[in-house]
């Protein structure tokens, strides 16, 4: 399984787009039930094509969201690659489940990068989590199957 | 830099080595502070990503701005240019009493009121945590903006810059459960803090006792102590008193003044020695 080179500009620029979904602001309601989009895309190819980004590619991205967001550097870096290491090692795995499972699995990991992010940021010990911090998992269930019919369609048609 | 890491599975090496790294960063982020320029420069390359980011929201403010009508835009005119002329009004006896400030205090021998440089700046619409309270501005440290700066808006205090890149700052505002602002309530002078709370329209008020003298409506103005903020500026108005029956405190809420959730244009505030001179060199 060799990757073509077509896969070297669909990464990137799916990572690219992620970002920007990232930090569009959308009207309250719906704000709080953004997935973590750039981590649901690395998790995407970590899983399809694992060779290309690996854990320093995630690492990678969470420092670029590091920045981007208010959060101390190293945070978010260090959750991307907590959660893309279980992916990596279960990548065959993970790779021929259905979707259903697949999004199940996908759900799973959010919740803990979610439960990090509250640790780190230092809500979970100051006690103000709340049920909309976890909104997030539950739009990721709907969400992945769509994202992986669509960065499929995307890596066809480019490739 | 894939190529890297290519060879190999991804073994338990890899994963200590950048868990290893993420936790220098932080250290070095969060206790020693010393990462303020690499910040400044990693912010300088994700600018573009989030101008870009804006653009959507930014077109639709102009189409709005665009689609309005004729007598809109000239019914807005005439109410703003009677605020104008009311403001300059004021502005004139303004001067003067700052004029009899200064001479005063000259008399007294007390410390001048330090002067204040303002800069108008624009939040770029962009969304961060969503479990934080903060906005981008487009001024960062070309124009002089520093860490620790204090923000206002055109009704009170709105937050402080907490990092600075070359063209863009981030504001954490004062309704984040990160922020405090030392106050003092206006109409008797007490002083408290004001807590952010995470939530967008509420502040709790620390550190007043059960038998303070506060009331609802009380408006809490900055005290300047702690330097951070200049003394003077409103922050918020007493909403909500409680008696707590166990303990020293009251738990008193109040509703910060300016409007946290739709900032579109801020004011950078600089504080200056105006006349240092003035100041007396020995102790009273």
């Amino acid at each position: 399984m060799r990757p073509d080179p077509w896969i070297w500009l669909t990464v990137p620029l799916s990572l690219l787009l992620a970002l920007l979904v990232e930090l569009l602001p959308f009207p309250q309601p719906l704000a709080q039930l953004q997935p973590p989009w750039l981590l649901l895309v690395v998790l995407y190819w970590s899983i399809l094509q694992p060779a290309i980004l690996g854990m320093a590619g995630a690492w990678l991205m969470g420092l670029v969201l590091d920045t981007i967001q208010p959060s101390f550097l190293g945070t978010h870096a260090a959750l991307f690659t907590l959660v893309v290491t279980p992916v990596l090692a279960l990548q065959r795995l993970l790779r021929t489940l259905p979707v259903a499972q697949q999004a199940l699995w996908i759900a799973g990991l959010v919740f803990l990068y979610e439960v990090g992010e509250l640790l780190l940021g230092g809500q979970l010990t100051a006690g103000r989590v709340t049920a909309h911090d976890f909104l997030p998992v539950i739009s990721t269930l709907i969400i992945w199957p769509l994202l992986r019919v669509l960065l499929h369609r995307c890596e066809r048609c480019l490739g | 830099m894939a190529h890297l890491f290519r060879k190999g599975h991804p073994g338990p090496v890899w994963l200590a080595v950048l868990l290893l790294a993420s936790l220098g960063l932080y250290l070095a982020d969060a206790r020693l502070h010393l990462l303020d320029h690499v910040r400044g420069w990693l912010m300088a390359g994700t600018e573009p990503i989030q101008r870009l980011a804006a653009l959507p929201t930014q077109l639709w403010r102009s189409a709005a701005e665009a689609m309005r009508s004729r007598a809109a835009m000239q019914d807005e005119l005439a109410r703003l240019s009677q605020e104008n002329l009311l403001l300059k009004a004021q502005m004139q006896t303004f001067w003067a009493m700052q004029e009899e400030n200064r001479r005063l205090r000259n008399l007294l021998r007390a410390v001048q009121p330090l002067e204040q440089d303002l800069l108008l700046a624009e939040s770029i619409p962009v969304k961060g945590d969503a479990r934080r309270r903060m906005i981008l501005i487009n001024r960062g440290s070309r124009d002089g903006i520093f860490v620790g700066q204090a923000v206002l808006a055109a009704e009170g205090l709105l937050g402080q810059v907490v990092h600075v890149g070359p063209r863009t700052a981030e504001v954490l505002l004062l309704t984040d459960d990160m922020h405090a602002v030392p106050v003092r309530i206006a109409r008797t002078g007490q002083r408290a803090i004001a807590q952010g709370t995470g939530e967008s329209g509420r502040m709790d008020v620390l550190h007043l006792p059960n038998n303070a003298d506060v009331r609802e409506g009380d408006l809490l103005v900055t005290s300047g102590l702690g330097g951070t903020f200049p003394a003077g500026y409103p922050v918020a108005s007493v909403s909500v008193i409680e008696q707590t029956q166990s303990g020293v405190f009251a738990s008193i809420s109040a509703r910060p003044l300016a409007p946290v959730d739709d900032v579109r244009e801020v004011i950078l505030v600089w504080m200056r020695n105006a006349s240092s001179m003035d100041i007396p060199t020995h102790a009273p």
